[in-house]
């Protein structure tokens, strides 16, 4: 498996903590949300499994091409377009999210409107970047904010503030029926590596999928869901962890550095959600953006004037309706729309795999 | 080609003119605000049910050297809420008030109830208070602990601060409670918040931390004496730099111990969930610090149980107090709640037991030495 489909599904779930997910998830702390997290853990590496022996087959080739060769015309631009959406409402959601948190917590005093236009330019450029720029720039990112990550998570689990009783607290709920919220936003977590669909046209050599892969994904994502529900209900305490709006923001800001440059940690956790942020809505949107440009026979234009400007059309679409989002949607609002598009991505997963079962059939005929 | 460059072009314009709107940025420069050090919480004498509160603000200086002492100026004001009368403080000054670097929140003792999360919601809810910040009770007041500026604090630096944190001080008697925990306690089953209680001398330039309070819902907490202060620094935080003196006949011994550890486990009643007793096995390792005899190093077991039978007593009487109080300040409940799977009556089960319970306290002092000489 190629380095890349790594950094995309971690990069997803770092992304995660911010938005929505951690919410949820508390919010079901009492109704079963251990036992679906265990149950998840296993679906989404079996996701990833269907994922990646799908794409086997298609080295170099990327699921719009995949899709127009061997399905109608009648299935393929419907899909597209669906997927299309999925992947912008994805980006929109972390833009909306990160927004949300610089006002409140870095720039109280700041116009809503500057931040959103800080973003604009930086973002419109990611997107329309090459693809394979993308891959360079997640890689870069990586690299550069590995150190930082790695003391972070350290000083997390090391940090005496963590009570490791309410830890345990949450644990005892254990043997509750699993329920379907928690299952799809455990799943959001692992859906980083079907970024693939666009950028496998780059993933030129042939990837395998076998044990050792799949016991990469399986304890990179036990990792990230432990951290995800229960160190923040570790420093925040298990009682009322559900009334709190932005748990990853609050306990970064519980832990201290004794002796630190800085005391309060939350500083470079912010720094490094805004590049993980930045790069999350990147992909998303640029996948999305490709999707859309399939579907609509954008890809077929044979004049680069038009093809550049059709572009900036989808640009310009994708930011008048983040914009529009953004200044009206609230924190319930957010909340609400996250939980009903977390609840309808198991349901397409689905569908995309049963779709790439019957192209995988007609490939081998 | 050539529209390429003009595409970047177009994005660098509008880079460009991005800067532009930042015309004076939304920050306000460092010199247009004041910082807020510490602040503290009274209860009004003139507004009924309100609350009176003091910000201690850390007034600005050139350099280090032409200052002596750091200076500060007081702003209090009476509101009916917290965050009604910081507002109405900012109508006091030229400046804007910045929270942000407040490190330390300092209650009247009268205050420290369970209720008190309605007040301490504002401080959570604030987005630029720091959640390591320090809570810690004040008598006789807030306004009065606030105001005390020791002759040992050094310039451009707050006393209350060093005191909590182990940054500075690492004493065994002051207990360090941060904002964020004092919340998690506060709406913990099982547990209950311990804070450091902060006094003065009679001139009023000394701050004294040696007490602390348990908080909960009572009119008048409990204020944990400085000896039991240290039992439940050494039991439940671990701290360092402890002393015991142990009386046996004329010989007097005196302790350091460097490291202590406790374990308990619940003993069930037969047949049925409901705990029986606690048994609690607690290992200190340390020497000798000071003794009024000759002592001899071969002697040392005697002296280790010597020592442990005088530890055992003095944190038994500790855990039978707060038990008669009805406090949980170790969490017995919230450690109760870990060891079984979840069920509605649970922690009703545990307050039903939990008067009745018996301590069986084993304690193990394991001496090193007897210091530098026999």
């Amino acid at each position: 498996m190629s380095r890349f489909v790594y950094f995309l599904l971690i990069s997803n779930m770092i992304a995660n903590l911010i938005a929505s997910s951690p919410r949820i998830l508390f919010g079901k702390s009492e109704e079963g949300a251990i036992v679906t997290m265990i149950i998840a853990l296993f679906f989404g590496v079996f996701i990833n499994w269907v994922l990646i022996t799908f794409f086997k087959a298609f080295p170099g080739k990327s699921l719009p091409h995949i899709l127009s060769l061997y399905l109608s015309k009648w299935i393929a631009i419907p899909t597209l377009f669906i997927l299309g959406i999925v992947w912008y409402v994805s980006g929109m959601q972390t833009l909306i999210t990160y927004i949300d948190i610089l006002l409140r917590f870095i720039t109280p005093e700041m116009s809503v409107y500057l931040i959103i236009a800080m973003f604009i330019p930086v973002i419109t450029f990611g997107v329309i970047m090459q693809s394979r720029n993308i891959l360079f720039t997640l890689e870069l990112v990586f690299v550069l904010s590995f150190p930082v990550a790695a003391y972070y998570v350290v000083k997390l689990y090391f940090s005496e503030q963590v009570s490791w009783n309410h830890v345990a607290i949450a644990m005892t709920f254990i043997d509750n029926p699993p329920d379907y919220t928690v299952f799809s936003t455990v799943t959001y977590l692992f859906v980083g590596a079907f970024d693939i669909i666009i950028f496998n046209s780059l993933l030129k050599k042939k990837m395998t999928f076998g044990i050792k892969q799949a016991l990469i994904i399986f304890i990179l994502g036990a990792f990230a869901i432990f951290t995800t529900y229960f160190i923040p209900i570790g420093v925040l305490g298990f009682d009322q962890v559900e009334s709190i709006l932005y748990p990853w923001i609050l306990t970064s800001d519980s832990i201290r550095m004794k002796f630190g440059v800085i005391e309060r940690v939350i500083f470079i956790f912010l720094l490094l959600l805004l590049a993980i942020a930045f790069l999350n809505i990147t992909i998303h949107w640029h996948v999305a953006c490709k999707l859309f440009q399939s579907a609509f026979g954008i890809e077929q234009l044979k004049i680069k004037l038009r093809e550049k400007i059709s572009l900036g059309i989808v640009v310009v679409v994708f930011w008048s309706i983040a914009i529009y989002t953004t200044l009206k949607v609230t924190e319930y609002d957010l909340f609400l729309y996250s939980k009903y598009y977390f609840n309808s991505i198991p349901i397409i997963l689905i569908g995309l795999m049963v779709l790439m079962l019957v192209v995988n059939r007609r490939a081998k005929v | 080609m050539k529209f390429l460059s003009l595409s970047k072009w177009f994005l660098m314009v509008l880079c460009i003119s991005g800067m532009l709107i930042q015309y004076g940025c939304a920050f306000k420069d460092i010199d247009k605000r004041l910082f807020v050090s510490a602040i503290g919480i009274d209860p009004a004498e003139n507004v009924e049910n309100g609350y009176k509160v003091t910000v201690k603000v850390a007034l600005p200086f050139g350099a280090i050297k032409d200052s002596a002492k750091p200076s500060f100026a007081y702003l209090s004001r009476e509101g009916h809420s917290i965050g009604e009368a910081i507002r109405m403080l900012e109508t006091h000054i030229d400046k804007v008030l910045e929270l942000g670097h407040m490190k330390t929140i300092i209650v009247h003792e009268k205050l420290l109830r369970n209720d008190m999360q309605t007040f301490m919601d504002y401080f959570i809810r604030r987005g630029d208070i720091q959640l390591i910040s320090y809570v810690a009770g004040a008598r006789p007041s807030a306004e009065t602990i606030l105001k005390v500026e020791p002759k040992t604090e050094a310039p451009a630096s707050v006393a209350l601060i060093n005191f909590f944190g182990a940054t500075a001080n690492d004493s065994p008697y002051v207990v360090t409670t941060f904002l964020f925990q004092l919340r998690r306690d506060i709406l913990a089953d099982g547990i209950n918040p311990v804070l450091p209680l902060i006094e003065t001398n009679e001139k009023g330039d000394e701050l004294i931390v040696n007490h602390s309070v348990v908080v909960d819902g009572r009119e008048d907490p409990t204020v944990l004496s400085t000896i039991e202060t240290k039992y439940f620094n050494s039991l439940l935080k671990n701290s360092t730099g402890l002393t015991y003196l142990v009386k046996k006949g004329s010989l007097e011994l005196l302790l350091n111990i460097s490291q202590s550890k406790m374990t308990y486990q619940f003993v069930s009643r037969e047949g049925s969930e409901a705990p029986r007793a606690i048994d609690m096995h607690i290992v200190m390792k340390g020497i000798i610090g000071e003794s009024n005899k000759d002592l001899s190093i071969a002697k040392l077991d005697e002296y280790n149980r010597l020592a442990s039978k005088e530890v055992k007593q003095k944190i038994l009487h500790f855990l039978i107090k707060m038990q008669e109080e009805n406090l949980d300040p170790f969490g017995f409940g919230l450690h109760y709640r870990t060891t079984r799977l979840y069920t509605e009556d649970l922690f009703t089960a545990w307050q039903k037991a939990y008067p009745d319970i018996e301590f069986k306290v084993t304690v193990e002092v394991k001496l090193q030495g007897t210091g530098t000489i026999e």
